[in-house]
C-alpha cells in the first residue's frame, strides 16, 4: 500500500537522476539553459522542453538550468530584440515568414517576435560552447567522485594508465 | 498467442480511453474556469469596476461557451450595476484557435438590464474610478442664476408693503395723529374759561357783600362779562366749525391719490427678463441629468476602447511583434455578432428591446471594420439606438444616434425653484439624438419637440394671491408644441452646452402679459385698499369731532348760563347815587 502511493514520487525522482553520464547531464545542461533564455508562453517554448524530456538527458539538470536561465534572459532581451528584429526583416526571407506564420498554429510560435527569435538564436549559438564547458565541469566531478571511491576502498588507481607507479591525488591524499 | 491477446490489446486500450475521456472531462471545467477568469480579469482591466461571472461552461465539441448571471459594476457609481445579463452564449471559431485568435462568429446576450442595484460596492482597491465631479458644472449655471435673481425680484415687488407707502394714508394717519392734540388743547382752554368764569362769580358775590369796597370792581364788572362772553362766544364758534376743522387736510388726502396712483404705476414697472435665460432656467435642471448619462456613457465606453491603441509594450513584457509582408495585424478577440436581448427603462418607462452588436474587438485599430450597435424597441414607445465606435482612422470617432418618433414622457416639472415651475403634463414627443466624439471633441445636438403640451404654472404666494398663476396660465395655454434644442460642444472632459427653446420667449411673453394684468390689479387692489384706509381715518376723525362737540358743548352752554345769570344780578342791583346815600349810616358824615 505504502509502495504503491511512494511508487509514483519515485519514478519522477528516478526520472530526474536518471542519465547521470557527463555526456548526458552536459545536454540536459545547454537544452536547459536554451530553454530557459526564451521565453516561455510559444510552441517553441513547449517544443524544447518536449524534446528535453524525449532525450536521453539528464532532466534534473536541465531543469536547474532552465530555472537559472529564466533568471538570466530577461537581462539579454537589449540584445535579443535587436538580434531578432534584424533576422525578422530580413527583406528576402519575408515571403517565407509570412507563409510560416500564417500556417495554422503558425502564430501560437511567436516567431514573429523580437526577444523570441533573439533568445533562442542565442541560445542555439550558445549551445555548443555551454556543451563543452559543462561537460568539462561534470567528467571532472565525476573523476573526483571515482578517484574518492577508489581511495575509500583502496583499490589500484584505474586512472594509473603509464603504469610508472604515479601516484594519483587519492595516494598522496592516503599519505 | 496468448490467451486474451488479440489485434487489439484491450489491457492497455481501456485505461488509457478512460484517461483520455477523463482529461476531455477535465478540460471542460479547466477550460470554463480559465475562460472566466480571463473574462473577468479582462473586463476589470477595461470597465475599472467588478465584473463578476455566476457560471461559466464549455463544450469542446460544439467549440461553445456559456456565461451566467453576468454583472459590470459601473466605475461612476459603484453601487449600481452599469449592465447585467442572465445569460450570454457564444459559438467560437474554432479554425480561428489555430491562429491564436479568439473569434466569436455568433452570439446570444439575453436578459439585459440597466442600472440594477448591487449589495455590494463595484469599486475595485487601487482602480480610479471615472470622475464625475464636474457632472454639474458643465452646464452654464449663470442663466439659471440669472432667472433665479430675476425672479427674487419679481417676488419682492410684490411682497413689499406698498400700501405703507401711499400718500394719501399717510396724510389720513398724521391728521388722525394731530386731533387729539387739538381736541385736548380745546379743553384746556375751555376748562380754563370755565375756571376764569367761576373764579370772576366768587369775585362778584364778594363785591357785592361790599360794595363799597369793590366799587372799582363792579364798575367794571359789565365790560368784564362781556369779555368772558366774547372768549365763550369764540369758544363756540370753534367748536361748531371743528368738523370743518380738517377740510384743507382732507383736500391734501384728494390730491395725494393722484400722487399714489403714479406711485404705484412705477414701482409695479417690471424689466422683462432673456427668453434664452428663462429656457434656461426651466430646462437646465431637467436635462442635467440626461446629459450627464450620456456623456458618462460616452467616458465609459473610452475607458474600455481607449482612443489610443494599446502599444506593445503595454500587450507583452518581452520583445515587439514584427509584422511580416503580406500580413495584417489581427485582433486577439473579434466578436462578429452578438445578439442583445433585454430591457431598460427609458423617460420613466419599461422597454423591452432587441439589437445587434458587431466587430467587437479588444483591439479594434487592428479590425479594419468599427464596432457598431443597433438597438430597436418594441412596443408603443418605438426607439432606435445607433452607437459606432471606430478606431480605424487616425482620429477616434465614437457616434450616438437615437430615434423616437413617439417617445411617451411623464409629467415634467420644470424650473427648479417654488418661485416659478411649470408642470406639463404627458405628452408625446419626437426626440433625436446626434452626438459625435471626434478624439476628445464633443458635438451635436439633442432636439426634443413636444406635441399638445399642456403646461400648468406655479407661482410663489407673493404672486398667487394677486392672480398672477391664473393669467399666466391663460397666456401659456396658446402654446402647443414645445420645442427643444441642446447643442453640445468642448471636450469629453470639459463638455459645454447651449439650450434654445421656444418655451423660454412663450414663456416670457406670456410672463410679461401676465405681469402686465397682475400690475394693474394690483394697483386696482393697493388704491382701492387705500381709499377704504383714508375714509375709515376720516370717519373716525369725525366721530372723535362728534364726541369733542358733544362733551364740549355743554360745558360752554354752563359758562354761558353762569354768566346769563351773573349778568342779570349785577344789572338788578346796580346802585344809584340816592341809594347809595340812603344805605349810608345815619351819623355817617356823608349822608
Amino acid at each position: 500500500m505504502f509502495s504503491a502511493v511512494l511508487r509514483p514520487l519515485r519514478r519522477i525522482v528516478q526520472a530526474l537522476l536518471a542519465h547521470d553520464a557527463s555526456n548526458q547531464l552536459a545536454l540536459g545542461f545547454a537544452l536547459g539553459m536554451v530553454l530557459g533564455l526564451m521565453p516561455k508562453g510559444n510552441l517553441i517554448a513547449v517544443s524544447l522542453f518536449v524534446l528535453l524530456f524525449s532525450l536521453r538527458v539528464n532532466k534534473g539538470v536541465s531543469l536547474l538550468a532552465a530555472f537559472a536561465f529564466s533568471w538570466i534572459g530577461p537581462a539579454l532581451d537589449p540584445f535579443a530584440d535587436k538580434l531578432g528584429a534584424n533576422i525578422l526583416s530580413a527583406g528576402a526571407l519575408q515571403s517565407t515568414y509570412a507563409t510560416l506564420f500564417q500556417m495554422p498554429l503558425g502564430p501560437w510560435f511567436e516567431f514573429n517576435n523580437t526577444v523570441v527569435v533573439g533568445s533562442l538564436v542565442i541560445g542555439l549559438w550558445a549551445f555548443y560552447p555551454a556543451y563543452w564547458f559543462s561537460y568539462q565541469g561534470f567528467a571532472w566531478r565525476s573523476r573526483r567522485r571515482h578517484e574518492a571511491a577508489a581511495a575509500r576502498f583502496r583499490v589500484i588507481d584505474p586512472f594509473d594508465v603509464d603504469g610508472h607507479g604515479h601516484k594519483g591525488p587519492f595516494d598522496r591524499r592516503a599519505a | 498467442m496468448e490467451r486474451g491477446s488479440g489485434a487489439i490489446g484491450w489491457r492497455h486500450v481501456l485505461p488509457w480511453t478512460l484517461g483520455f475521456l477523463g482529461l476531455f472531462a477535465v478540460a471542460h471545467f479547466v477550460l470554463a474556469w480559465a475562460i472566466q477568469r480571463e473574462v473577468v480579469d479582462a473586463g476589470q482591466r477595461r470597465v475599472g469596476s467588478r465584473v463578476e461571472i455566476g457560471d461559466t461552461r464549455v463544450t469542446l465539441v460544439g467549440s461553445r461557451a456559456s456565461l451566467s448571471d453576468i454583472r459590470v459594476a459601473n466605475p461612476l457609481a459603484p453601487m449600481r450595476n452599469l449592465i447585467e445579463a442572465d445569460q450570454c452564449f457564444v459559438q467560437l471559431d474554432s479554425a480561428a484557435l489555430l491562429r491564436k485568435q479568439a473569434v466569436v462568429r455568433y452570439g446570444v446576450v439575453s436578459g439585459i438590464r440597466f442600472g440594477t442595484t448591487r449589495d455590494t460596492s463595484g469599486e475595485l482597491p487601487n482602480v480610479d474610478l471615472i470622475g464625475e465631479s464636474n457632472d454639474d458644472d458643465w452646464l452654464d449655471e449663470s442663466s439659471a442664476k440669472q432667472a433665479q435673481e430675476w425672479l427674487d425680484r419679481l417676488h419682492q415687488r410684490f411682497d413689499r408693503s406698498l400700501v405703507d407707502q401711499l400718500e394719501s394714508i399717510r396724510l389720513a394717519d398724521e391728521l388722525l395723529a394731530r386731533w387729539p392734540d387739538q381736541s385736548a388743547a380745546l379743553e384746556s382752554r375751555i376748562a380754563e374759561l370755565r375756571n376764569r368764569t367761576s373764579e370772576f362769580h366768587t369775585q362778584v358775590r364778594d363785591a357785592q357783600e361790599n360794595p363799597l369796597r369793590h366799587v372799582e370792581f363792579l364798575k367794571h364788572l359789565p365790560r368784564e362779562i362781556s369779555r368772558i362772553r366774547e372768549q365763550v362766544a369764540s369758544l363756540s364758534g370753534i367748536i361748531t366749525e371743528l368738523p370743518s376743522l380738517a377740510e384743507e387736510d382732507r383736500k391734501a388726502i384728494v390730491a395725494a391719490r393722484a400722487h399714489d396712483e403714479k406711485l404705484l404705476h412705477e414701482e409695479l414697472q417690471f424689466e422683462s427678463i432673456d427668453p434664452n435665460v428663462l429656457s434656461a432656467y426651466l430646462l437646465q435642471k431637467q436635462l442635467n441629468g440626461p446629459l450627464a448619462d450620456v456623456v458618462g456613457w460616452l467616458r465609459v465606453i473610452r475607458r474600455i476602447v481607449p482612443a489610443e491603441p494599446k502599444t506593445v509594450s503595454q500587450r507583452r513584457h518581452r520583445g515587439r511583434e514584427i509584422i511580416f509582408t503580406g500580413c495584417h495585424r489581427q485582433p486577439d478577440l473579434l466578436i462578429q455578432q452578438l445578439q442583445l436581448a433585454g430591457s431598460a427603462n427609458f423617460a420613466g418607462a419599461p422597454l423591452d428591446f432587441t439589437g445587434t452588436l458587431v466587430d467587437v474587438t479588444d483591439e479594434p485599430a487592428r479590425h479594419d471594420r468599427p464596432i457598431r450597435l443597433r438597438l430597436k424597441t418594441q412596443g408603443s414607445m418605438p426607439l432606435e439606438i445607433a452607437a459606432t465606435i471606430d478606431r480605424t482612422q487616425k482620429v477616434a470617432r465614437d457616434q450616438l444616434c437615437i430615434d423616437c418618433g413617439s417617445l411617451k414622457l411623464p409629467t415634467l416639472s420644470l424650473g427648479g425653484s417654488k418661485k416659478f415651475r411649470l408642470s406639463l403634463s404627458p405628452t408625446t414627443a419626437t426626440l433625436k439624438v446626434r452626438i459625435t466624439l471626434d478624439g476628445d471633441q464633443l458635438s451635436g445636438s439633442v432636439e426634443l419637440s413636444q406635441r399638445q403640451v399642456q403646461i400648468t404654472p406655479t407661482v410663489g404666494r407673493q404672486l398667487a394671491r394677486h392672480h398672477f398663476d391664473a393669467e399666466l396660465a391663460a397666456a401659456l395655454a396658446k402654446i402647443d408644441t414645445a420645442t427643444t434644442r441642446i447643442s453640445l460642444g468642448g471636450t469629453l472632459d470639459g463638455p459645454t452646452c447651449d439650450v434654445h427653446s421656444n418655451l423660454g420667449p412663450a414663456v416670457a411673453a406670456a410672463f410679461e402679459r401676465a405681469l402686465a394684468a397682475a400690475a394693474a390689479n394690483y394697483t386696482q387692489q393697493l388704491l382701492a385698499e387705500s381709499h377704504s384706509r383714508v375714509d375709515e381715518r376720516l370717519a373716525l376723525l369725525d366721530q372723535q369731532i362728534a364726541d369733542a362737540q358733544t362733551a364740549l358743548e355743554p360745558q360752554l352752554a354752563d359758562t354761558v348760563d353762569n354768566l346769563d345769570q351773573l349778568a342779570k344780578k349785577t344789572n338788578g342791583e346796580r346802585l344809584s347815587v340816592d341809594q347809595l346815600g340812603r344805605r349810608l349810616p345815619d351819623d355817617s358824615l356823608f349822608r
